[in-house]
């Protein structure tokens, strides 16, 4: 090796050795063992791939460069260390070794020179480099398969997701929310929850109560939400909370399931539970009826005609006229029973038949309240009072021929609302009390009022009074049925009219009842 | 009779798949979960002895297993290194799928250097994913592979399953080739 080539190359911290054609070292530079694997040292007439691996398989690379048809081979940053804290690195090059001038002809050729280069520095720097641009990505490719895992998950959920902030603006909503609320994302996002959740305070609270006590979120919660096409759906959710990036702020994650199936099933179930319990009761009542008021017609038939059997023989005939008229008196009142019990059934069985004919009205109240007289009213006054109500224009028409125009109802029909009506009315209130009766004739309609100065109906009684065999807590020792205003409210629902009442206990009640006329039907 | 034949062969694949965990499985016998890129290139030496009925000799293969800096996004393998290797592991890890997709890549640079060259595929970490998924890797692996690829081998540096196998399959590949 020529002097000046050794100087040029100490200050590069290069080394290098020879080697001949049979891959042996021929010559080496001071330090260069540094750099040999452990497996054997680089010493002059060694097998250089014992102490430098790099060059096994490459023998026919190195045999071109010696042979001229390759200028070099090069490998770099070749790793030599076992203990990571002593890293050594260095790039090799194997290139044709240029002979001294002075030497023989067949000694110039087949030589190489192997140099190296000592690259620890930069490759420990690129190590480092490398290290964290590889882990970061490792950390970005899993937190991109976790994200979209994720996602996955999120989207193929067949409950309906809803994040929102704390103050319930919508963040995300997944597909099964958007087909449940028929919104798509665009549209539902950042929109507020009260767009979709009609009872949004409730859960507005449950997000803020959460906030300042930290307890238990409501976890399950039903409430009625509405969507794009305005139907009203009830869907049951389940809210978390899920601290955002700042301490303290809160987003709120919805599922949400459409249950209003469910809640359908429910109301229905317990309507037919009501009813249920309506039939019951209803049975209960008849019952309580059968035995109070079949009860004391039946003994008197029994004890009249007991005694006619076994004294009829002994008694006066006036007597034994009293006891027939007793028998006769209490028949009649089971027949009237058995025909009320009859006719209701009839109409909660849509039996009933409404058969509207003309009728004049006052001259039918002016009947009825005359046979009422005779029939209950001996120890009362009946008032009717008849009023024409006339709109303008049949007051400017007075050619107008009222008697061609009645009014079309069912008189049968009628004839049981009012007797009933009449009939309570009498019977609930005091002797010599006074129950006024008022007809009210309009164009369209006709209005009954009946007020009596009776017992009253005590307000707890009020709502279940059309109800069959129900009878207030007030009746005492009144006989009654609890059918009267049943079939009251059945007449006058086939007639499509309206009953309305008030009433103060011990003062009196008024019933009014309000009867439009047939139309179709009405004759001129 | 005993020969010894040394070959170089390579250990390529992206970054982070356990090239160099599956040296030290089986160079070392030692497995850690601490990740550490390998710049450059590592050569490693391990001997095997190989038994050949045939011709009645031991035949001893020095393998210098050349542990080669993984492919990333921003550097591809350089082909330097590869030039005289018998043979390849292809490393690719189960749990990065796109790792596996990247194997045809891999196979193609190997071949442009050395035509003649074994290739076998190792999927690695299969520790880390069930057998429904695994099974589908390694069909898409062997469809990736075809005719060019000596063997696919499942493996898992940490529990060292079929490391030594897939090392021994290539080093006997190579040396068939002499």
């Amino acid at each position: 090796m020529i002097n000046i080539f050794r100087k040029l190359l100490v200050p590069q911290e290069t080394e290098y050795f020879v080697i001949n054609h049979n891959f042996i070292i021929e010559e080496t530079s001071s330090a260069v063992q540094r750099f040999a694997d452990t497996a054997g040292e680089a010493l002059p007439g060694v097998d250089a791939r014992i102490c430098f691996p790099e060059l096994i398989g490459v023998e026919n690379i190195l045999t071109s460069i010696i042979i001229g048809q390759r200028s070099s081979f090069q490998v770099k940053g070749i790793a030599r260390f076992t203990d990571n804290n002593h890293p050594l690195y260095f790039d090799l090059l194997v290139i044709e070794h240029e002979n001294n001038e002075e030497q023989e002809e067949e000694e110039r050729q087949s030589k190489l020179l192997i140099l190296i280069e000592d690259s620890t520095e930069k490759m420990v720097m690129k190590q480092s480099l490398i290290q964290r641009a590889n882990e970061a990505n490792l950390l970005v490719r899993a937190l991109e398969a976790s994200r979209d895992y994720i996602d996955k998950v999120i989207i193929s959920m067949g409950d309906a997701l809803l994040v929102t902030t704390t103050l319930g603006i919508i963040k995300t909503v997944n597909q099964s929310a958007q087909l449940l609320f028929g919104y798509t994302e665009s549209e539902i996002v950042e929109q507020p929850l009260s767009m979709i959740v009609v009872e949004e305070t409730l859960l507005y609270q449950a997000r803020h109560h959460y906030i300042l006590s930290q307890e238990e979120l409501v976890r399950e919660l039903e409430v009625v939400c509405t969507t794009k096409t305005g139907a009203e759906i009830w869907v049951e959710f389940s809210c978390a909370a899920i601290q955002t990036e700042l301490k303290g702020l809160y987003d709120f994650v919805y599922i949400g399931r459409d249950v209003t199936e469910r809640k359908q099933q429910e109301i229905e179930i317990r309507r037919s539970l009501a009813r249920e319990q309506e039939l019951r009761d209803v049975k209960s009542r008849f019952f309580s009826m059968l035995a109070h008021e079949f009860g004391n017609p039946l003994n008197t038939v029994l004890f009249s005609t007991q005694i006619l059997k076994e004294y009829g023989d002994e008694i006066t005939a006036n007597e034994k006229k009293e006891y027939l008229e007793h028998i006769q008196s209490a028949s009649k009142h089971m027949a009237q029973l058995l025909d009320d019990v009859r006719l209701l059934s009839s109409a909660e069985a849509g039996k009933l038949k409404f058969n509207p004919t003309p009728v004049d009205l006052k001259s039918f109240c002016n009947d009825l309240v005359e046979s009422i007289k005779i029939s209950f009213g001996k120890n009362h006054a009946v008032c009717f009072i008849y009023r024409r109500v006339m709109s303008r224009v049949r007051l400017i028409n007075k050619s107008y021929d009222e008697s061609k125009k009645l009014p079309a109802m069912d008189k049968k029909l009628l004839r049981h609302i009012l007797t009933n009506l009449l009939s309570n009315g009498i019977k609930y209130s005091p002797i010599d009390s006074n129950v006024y009766f008022e007809l009210h004739c309009y164009d369209e309609e006709a209005i009954f009022k009946i007020k009596d100065e009776g017992i009253g109906i005590p307000i707890e009684d009020q709502e279940q009074l059309f109800e069959s065999y129900y009878r207030a807590q007030n009746v005492g020792k009144i006989p009654g049925t609890g059918l009267g205003l049943s079939i009251v409210k059945q007449c006058v629902d086939l007639h499509g009219g309206q009953i309305e009442f008030s009433s103060e206990t011990g003062l009196g009640t008024t019933f009014i009842v309000t009867i439009p006329y047939y139309k179709s039907k009405q004759i001129d | 009779m005993s020969v010894t034949i040394s070959k170089k062969m390579c250990m390529i694949g992206d970054f982070g798949v356990g090239k160099t965990s599956m040296i030290r499985r089986f160079v070392d016998r030692q497995f850690s979960d601490q990740y550490l890129s390998t710049v450059g290139v590592k050569i490693s030496r391990k001997s095997i002895v190989l038994e050949n009925s045939t011709k009645q000799e031991i035949v001893t293969a020095q393998l210098l297993i050349w542990d080669l800096e993984g492919h990333t996004k921003f550097k591809g393998i350089a082909p330097t290194y590869l030039q005289g290797a018998g043979g390849v592991l292809i490393v690719a890890d189960v749990s990065r799928s796109e790792t596996v997709e990247r194997i045809s890549e891999h196979i193609k640079l190997f071949s442009s250097v050395n035509p003649k060259g074994s290739i076998i595929i190792a999927l690695n970490k299969v520790d880390l994913i069930d057998e429904e998924k695994l099974a589908l890797l390694v069909e898409i692996a062997h469809s990736i592979g075809q005719d060019k690829v000596v063997a696919v081998y499942t493996t898992s540096a940490k529990t060292g399953k079929d490391v030594d196998e897939i090392f021994h399959k290539l080093a006997y590949t190579m040396v068939e080739q002499v």
